[in-house]
């Protein structure tokens, strides 16, 4: 039976209004707790998305005082763009190499720390130290790094000889250039989370399998690699959504250069959208960069991550 | 949970098979062991050897960058490159910005988090399955598909050029929602049911119970929060064009078109950038690798 | 008191002025974590969090009176 509120305390409690805090039932409280990210959500995420569809229906300059609907002719000009043609097909190496090259290194560099020898901090934070860094500042280093005449790249190379390559300047080298660089910066990243499915594999099985007489590649092949499939899964997931993004280190390298050699899809969009203010156009690449990175999450979903729960 | 443990001795080969993160050692294979120091020596220079490179050019005065390549150590080094960009750049107004943007984007993303993650994880309410819905299908959208109507919308409200239109797309982001949620489901529920027959109320639970059970997951959280607000590029870029509210990345990516090919002083900006980022790893090195770790290998357990 | 106004004439700061809105940022976020760290026992705040609120307050003091620095060119 509840008591007459004795302290003072008790009555001003009482006397304030309850908002559902006390009765875990009670809606009030939680919608409380739930309401300022949700209603974030809604503004800044959810109704953009669909006004950005509903943008790339029209032809879209902000001072323009006529926005007509055009239907899917943003899209239909997308179709026959062979810039955008480039973008996507940049954006796809750039995401394909990231995929096949950066993740077996990182899990290789993994393997190498997960041996647990003397020194292993240093190692690890050295490898993780790019991953910190901002785009921007690797980006500045790393052209300096590719200057034809003053780099260091090149004076490396010419150590052995080697006359050194135009890199950034030339339209055959310059998507790979930033291909490097950025395989270079993100691979600490990765590392970091394959070490840490490596130290959730416990040592009995590997001992087991010692056991049973299973080699250095045995116990790799039928113990570790299955049971890392989930932080793979994850690993390759996160590289492909993340890498179909790629802006700032275009930016400052290359402005999508040499003659549209290595523009993505998002320098395009930011190129259309703010520079040339043709708005609806770059709405019309966004929904597209959308729908690219949806399905081929799915692809993923579907044919790999069967047993992977979240 | 460490990345790191105490490295075994190399030197105690004599006795019987030491196991090593499930890879025998024998006196007969240590080949092994001395291939991998190899490669991860190699790695060490690989990924340390830029910075190194770009701070001593930094030092070197603009006659000698472009003298020779072979000098890598400056013969007499200076300060000056640093000065100069200093001095005709608002490098300090920068940094505050970044620093303002990125405190206002921690704290607002960590506070929000928590209370709609533990609304999700252990609230009992009408509606609860379509915002958790709401939440994990806007995990699929891409920032960048936003960007324009929210560029319209910002001006709209008159908030271009200010701090909340930067940080505002960075808060509403789902991910760490998403991941305190989980968090919260791991706390028993018998715990919660105790404390409120001890009289607590939900508001109450969160700060005595929540919050400090969720220690590890906030630090965590706060870490990628914080490295991802720190390098945020595209948005401020789009949304700002005033140079005195530029945070530090898009201030310095500009300085390209007037500096064009003075890489002292690029590389000096760019060197005083990664400062601050560069001590704090410094510092706290295991916290930013197991922030990252947890976020994403927690999943792979 | 027009709240939009207020909150944007807060968010913007020119180039010499004292960055207000910052200041506020960094006000709340030091008065919040110092709350927790040192109101709320249970949350066992480790010297982290303590030099943090701190930190963060000396912070909004500095964006006060941000210093006024002839601007460059």
């Amino acid at each position: 039976m509840a008591q007459p509120p004795e302290t003072r305390q008790e009555r001003i409690r009482d006397a304030l209004p309850s908002l559902g805090f006390a009765d875990p039932n009670a809606n009030t409280a939680w919608y409380l707790l739930v309401a300022p990210k949700i209603l974030l959500m809604a503004a800044v995420l959810i109704l953009p998305f669909l006004g950005s569809v509903y943008i790339s229906l029209h032809e879209w300059t902000p001072l323009a005082l006529n926005k007509p609907f055009i239907g899917l002719e943003n899209y239909a000009r997308l179709l026959s763009d062979g810039v955008f043609h480039n973008a996507l097909i940049n954006t796809g190496t750039y995401s394909l190499a990231l995929i096949l090259l950066d993740v077996p290194i990182a899990l290789g560099l993994a393997l190498l720390l997960d041996m647990n020898l003397r020194g292993t901090r240093i190692y690890s934070a050295s490898i993780f130290l790019p991953v910190v860094v901002s785009w921007v500042v690797v980006s500045l280093i790393w052209s300096w790094l590719y200057n034809p005449d003053y780099g260091m790249i090149n004076a490396f190379l010419s150590l052995f000889g080697s006359e050194g390559l135009d890199w950034l300047n030339s339209r055959d080298t310059a998507l790979a250039s930033i291909i490097i660089m950025s395989i270079w910066k993100h691979i600490g990243f990765n590392m970091v989370i394959f070490l840490a499915g490596l130290k959730g594999i416990p040592n009995t099985y590997y001992e087991a399998a010692t056991v049973d007489g299973a080699g250095r590649w045995e116990r790799f092949r039928y113990i570790t690699l299955p049971l890392l499939k989930p932080t793979s899964f994850f690993v390759v997931i996160v590289t492909l959504i993340f890498s179909f993004r790629v802006f700032t280190q275009v930016f400052v390298m290359t402005g999508g250069g040499p003659v549209d050699s290595s523009i993505t899809i998002v320098y395009y969009f930011w190129q259309q959208g703010f520079q040339e203010f043709n708005m609806g156009y770059a709405s019309a690449i966004a929904v597209v960069l959308f729908v690219l990175v949806f399905a081929f999450s799915i692809l993923q979903q579907r044919s790999w991550g069967g047993d992977v729960d979240y | 949970m460490t990345l790191t443990t105490e490295p075994d001795t190399e030197g105690l080969e004599i006795e019987a098979d030491t196991t090593v993160g499930g890879y025998e050692a024998t006196q007969r294979k240590r080949w092994p062991r001395y291939l991998a120091h190899a490669i991860l020596i190699i790695a060490v220079f690989v990924f340390v050897s830029p910075f190194v490179w770009a701070f001593f050019t930094s030092l070197k005065p603009e006659s000698e960058i472009f003298a020779t390549i072979y000098q890598i150590i400056p013969s007499e080094p200076t300060a000056e490159n640093y000065v100069q960009v200093w001095n005709e750049q608002p490098l300090d107004r920068w940094v505050m910005n970044s620093l303002i943007i990125s405190t206002g984007i921690v704290f607002f993303t960590v506070l929000l988090d928590t209370l709609a993650g533990y609304a999700l994880a252990k609230g009992r309410f009408r509606g609860r399955g379509i915002t958790l819905t709401l939440v994990i299908g806007t995990l699929v959208i891409p920032p960048q598909v936003v960007l324009v109507p929210l560029f319209l919308e910002m001006n709209w409200l008159g908030w271009g050029n200010t701090y909340w239109a930067i940080m505002i797309l960075f808060i509403a982001n789902p991910f760490g929602t998403f991941m305190m949620r989980q968090f919260f489901m791991t706390i028993p529920d018998s715990l919660l049911d105790a404390a409120r027959i001890d009289g607590c109320n939900t508001f109450e639970i969160y700060t005595r119970i929540m919050l400090p059970m969720a220690k590890p997951a906030l630090a965590s959280l706060t870490v990628f929060t914080f490295i991802f607000a720190w390098g945020a590029f595209l948005w401020p870029l789009i949304i700002v064009n005033d140079g005195a509210m530029f945070p530090l990345q898009v201030g310095i990516a500009l300085l390209t078109g007037p500096y064009t090919s003075n890489w002292g002083q690029l590389l000096a900006a760019a060197i005083m950038a990664a400062v601050p980022v560069l001590t704090a790893y410094l510092l706290a090195q295991q916290t930013f690798m197991e922030g990252i770790a947890l976020s994403g290998g927690g999943k792979g357990q | 008191m027009n709240t939009p106004f207020v909150l944007q004439k807060l968010g913007y700061s020119a180039q010499n002025e004292p960055i207000i809105g910052g200041a506020l940022i960094f006000l709340i976020a030091g008065l919040s974590i110092g709350y927790l760290a040192f109101v709320r026992n249970e949350m066992n705040a480790g010297i982290v969090l303590k030099v943090g609120s701190v930190l963060l307050l000396a912070f909004a003091a500095l964006a006060l009176f941000w210093p006024q620095r002839p601007w460059p060119h």
